[in-house]
């Protein structure tokens, strides 16, 4: 079965997880990935050069945190700072249905590869711009991660103990969100294509992201002038309680235990042996339980604390309490039953890397294949292939522009070992 | 300027696992209809509240969520009212449905009769665990979702001994699958063919941890949480320094390159607390790496003395990755959101009048991408829906 984006190409030239994520996202829907990338700046994605890597040896196509944002894709090696090298990107426009990039703003625009001069190429084009701040206002040259974009949106300061320092958030989530919000960025644009045959461009910052991602907090402090402070894992706005993560017996095992409907309260006291709180009708509403957080919360964690905490999931989520074990990731990968069930980790081998797990994706489309289903591709492993069936280079030509080092490739392991 | 979406309907049943997908459809100008139960959506009664009015119109939870759409109540227990939903699916291109697993064909509104209303429907089910499996008639949280889903393990304080996980606040569970849904329906209409797609909540949480997988997947071993910055296998040096001012920084040093490294020496220089990171000997990245901590104490001493908005603008014109760690009140008047029209009004009518609301953070160049139109009140759409015609 085909994926829902079959025949959709795209001219990838993003990078990192916030960019490449989203391109990654477009190949598990059945698109057709070209990743144009060389082995050194500008062109080169640092990620390749991240671990961890296989058998713990650094190489361009030994890691394994690439392989996993780059599954499914095709990489075409050219080197952007040549003249020749942006002939033949540009000569790649015609056949491609979006244009992806992640570049600090203004390198497109040097290289001639604008949404302007790509859309007088190729006019109903879907182009992504994709930074940390955007490609215009005052901050629009600042640089940005996962962290900085997080700590500039808030979403680092309302995640945390009350009173202390923030907590974090403990890995890049706007990574990941600007992924996602990229790959819908360039959908819309295509649907938008589709109804009125007309192309896009989107400048999207990562930072505004993460701004838009505060939820309710915005019309919070818009309209009520609140200053919004964390309450470690009790809910902002009070909408469930008990709401917290509690002890459990072992080192380091929580279990999140969320309550709103006044069955669910009716259930915990019960699974708890809390008859006196179940009979308390001051308890029973959720404005009654807030006020008497402090005092619920003690008594879950007396009795959490002596309990193993996934037995406790399942007893309490048996009862019709939503509950869950805090999960680091050896439990999602060996102690979680639905992840298994509904396949969250897909196995591929890669000469290089050998078997490995992947990451899949959180839906299954009737009539579609969709998800992970070939691994990443090694610096310059298709270079040739799409050269010569796009735009009909003979032989004699790659060869030339090989020795000329305007592109590069690897088909052999001992060429993807060299490098 | 029109509207990237303005040619689509959506059809979502209230729920608080549909709603930010709805909301990405209706900023986009898709006609989205917001199929409510007799008594209105769940999250009419979340908080926030507006200005303290505790009512089924006061929500700023729904009306975050619910901008642009219209609302029908629809009595899906009844006849008529199943009816009505057909009818209105007939010309939908979209239908978001939060309902638990089994929730709509246990109401005989199965998988057939919805294709028989309209084949090219694409079906976005989203449910805590997926349609099927061990845990699918689980019940989730935005708590529990990031509890199971990795991201709290992640989060915390490894100075503060018998501390526990901290999720992350603002529904984001909620936005992580949301966003998901709204990716797979517009990959679906691409292929012009009615779909169903089951969506797991859970899996698009579990599948959002960056780097804990290939690190446990490659070496064996899995990230623990440390204050204020990326969970890791081994220890690593502080990020996050306090400011004068008492706020904080965000002051991350990765990829560092040779000009940012002495543009950030010869800043604290300037002020003479570079101490001896002047050394050439740090361009060497194995000393970098070793010495981490006392770079990074000399960094934090440094921050101490200035504020937070003097260490992030200072920082970003040396090319650092640094940023002030902002509260969400501070984006109201930011200067750089201003420039990029992130915050826009929204006409409440009497007496509320216009509302400061945050517009969205896409910004198309053909077209637009923003809201319009407060959220609806219960039923403000119920006649012209029921009566099978189209609203505006």
């Amino acid at each position: 079965m085909p994926g829902p984006l079959d025949g959709i190409r795209v001219l990838d030239f993003t990078r990192h997880l916030a960019g490449a994520g989203s391109t990654r996202i477009l190949a598990t829907l059945g698109a057709e990935i070209l990743r144009i990338e060389w082995p050194h700046p500008p062109a080169l994605d640092f990620l390749r050069l991240s671990g961890p890597h296989a058998d713990g040896r650094p190489g361009m196509n030994r890691g394994g945190f690439f392989a996993q944002v780059n599954v499914g894709k095709k990489s075409v090696a050219i080197d952007m700072s040549t003249e020749a090298g942006k002939d033949i990107a540009r000569e790649l426009i015609p056949h491609c249905d979006v244009l992806a990039e992640s570049f600090s703003p203004g390198v497109m625009k040097r290289w001639g590869l604008d949404y302007e001069a790509v859309r007088a190429i190729r006019p109903d084009i879907i182009y992504l711009s994709a930074s940390g701040f955007g490609q215009t206002g005052p901050y629009a040259g600042y640089r940005s991660v996962g962290p900085t974009a997080q700590a500039y949106s808030g979403l680092t300061a309302t995640s945390g103990l009350p009173d202390r320092e923030p907590a974090g958030w403990g890995f890049s989530y706007m990574d990941h969100m600007g992924a996602v919000m990229n790959a819908a960025a360039i959908l819309m644009g295509l649907e938008r294509r589709r109804a009125t045959g007309e192309g896009e461009f989107f400048d999207a910052g990562q930072s505004q992201h993460g701004c838009a991602l505060l939820g309710p907090m915005l019309l919070d402090v818009s309209l009520n002038g609140a200053q919004v402070r964390p309450k470690g894992n009790r809910d902002l706005y009070g909408n469930f309680c008990p709401n917290s993560a509690y002890r459990c017996r072992g080192e380091d095992s929580w279990l999140a235990i969320s309550v709103r409907e006044p069955s669910e309260w009716a259930a915990l006291c019960k699974v708890i042996d809390a008859d006196d709180l179940a009979a308390r009708p001051d308890l029973v509403t959720l404005a009654g339980r807030l006020a008497h957080e402090d005092e619920i919360d003690a008594r879950v964690e007396a009795w959490t604390r002596s309990r193993d905490a996934r037995e406790t999931m399942v007893v309490l989520q048996e009862a019709g309490v939503p509950a869950g074990v805090a999960q680091t990731v050896e439990d999602k990968v060996h102690r979680d039953p639905q992840l298994a069930f509904r396949g969250l980790y897909t196995k591929l081998d890669d000469p290089v890397l050998g078997e490995r797990r992947y990451e899949d994706i959180p839906v299954t489309m009737s009539g579609f294949d969709v998800g992970v289903s070939s691994p990443s591709p090694w610096l310059g492993a298709d270079t040739r292939d799409v050269l010569r069936d796009l735009l009909g280079y003979p032989e004699e030509r790659l060869e030339q522009l090989k020795a000329d080092a305007i592109i590069d490739d690897a088909i052999t392991l001992e060429e993807a070992e060299a490098v | 300027m029109s509207r990237t979406l303005e040619h689509l309907t959506v059809v979502e049943l209230a729920g608080p696992r549909t709603e930010w997908c709805g909301k990405l459809f209706s900023q986009a100008g898709a006609r989205v209809v917001l199929v409510e139960p007799p008594g209105g959506a769940e999250t009419r009664r979340y908080g926030p509240w507006f200005q303290g009015r505790r009512d089924g119109e006061s929500s700023l939870h729904f009306w975050h969520y619910n901008t642009d759409k219209e609302s029908a109540v629809l009595d899906l227990t009844a006849g008529d009212g199943r009816e009505a939903f057909l009818r209105l699916l007939g010309e939908a291109d979209v239908l978001l449905d939060g309902s638990e697993a089994g929730g709509l064909e246990g109401l005989g509104l199965t998988r057939e009769a919805i294709g028989e209303a309209n084949d090219r429907l694409v079906h976005v089910a989203l449910t805590p665990f997926g349609q099927e499996g061990p845990m699918a008639s689980w019940l989730g949280s935005d708590l529990v979702h990031q509890a199971l889903g990795g991201q709290m393990m992640m989060n915390g304080y490894d100075d503060m001994p018998e501390s526990p996980p901290v999720n992350g606040q603002g529904n984001q569970a909620g936005h992580m699958a949301g966003s998901w849904a709204f990716i797979a329906a517009l990959a679906a209409l691409q292929a012009g063919k009615g779909s169903f797609i089951d969506l797991s909540v859970h899996d698009a949480s579990a599948g959002m941890t960056e780097n804990a997988l290939p690190q446990f997947d490659y070496t064996g071993k899995v990230v623990t949480r440390r204050t204020g910055r990326h969970a890791s296998v081994a220890p690593t040096p502080a990020w996050q320094h306090r400011a004068a001012d008492g706020r904080y920084i965000n002051a991350q040093l990765v990829n560092v390159s040779p000009r940012a490294w002495e543009g950030l020496v010869s800043w604290l220089d300037e002020h003479g607390m570079a101490e001896d990171l002047t050394d050439p000997k740090y361009f060497v990245p194995e000393i970098f790496r070793e010495e981490a901590d006392h770079i990074s104490d000399v960094i934090g001493k440094f921050v101490a003395t200035k504020t937070a908005d003097e260490i992030f603008h200072g920082a970003q014109a040396r090319a650092l990755i640094f940023s002030a760690i902002l509260n969400p009140e501070d984006l109201l008047d930011d200067p750089h959101l201003a420039a990029r029209d992130f915050w826009i009004e929204l006409d409440h009518g009497e007496p509320e009048g216009m509302l400061r609301y945050a517009g969205s953070a896409f910004v198309a160049q053909n077209s637009e991408v923003r809201p319009r139109r407060r959220a609806p009140r219960l039923d403000e759409h119920g006649d012209a829906v029921r009566g099978g015609g189209a609203d505006g």
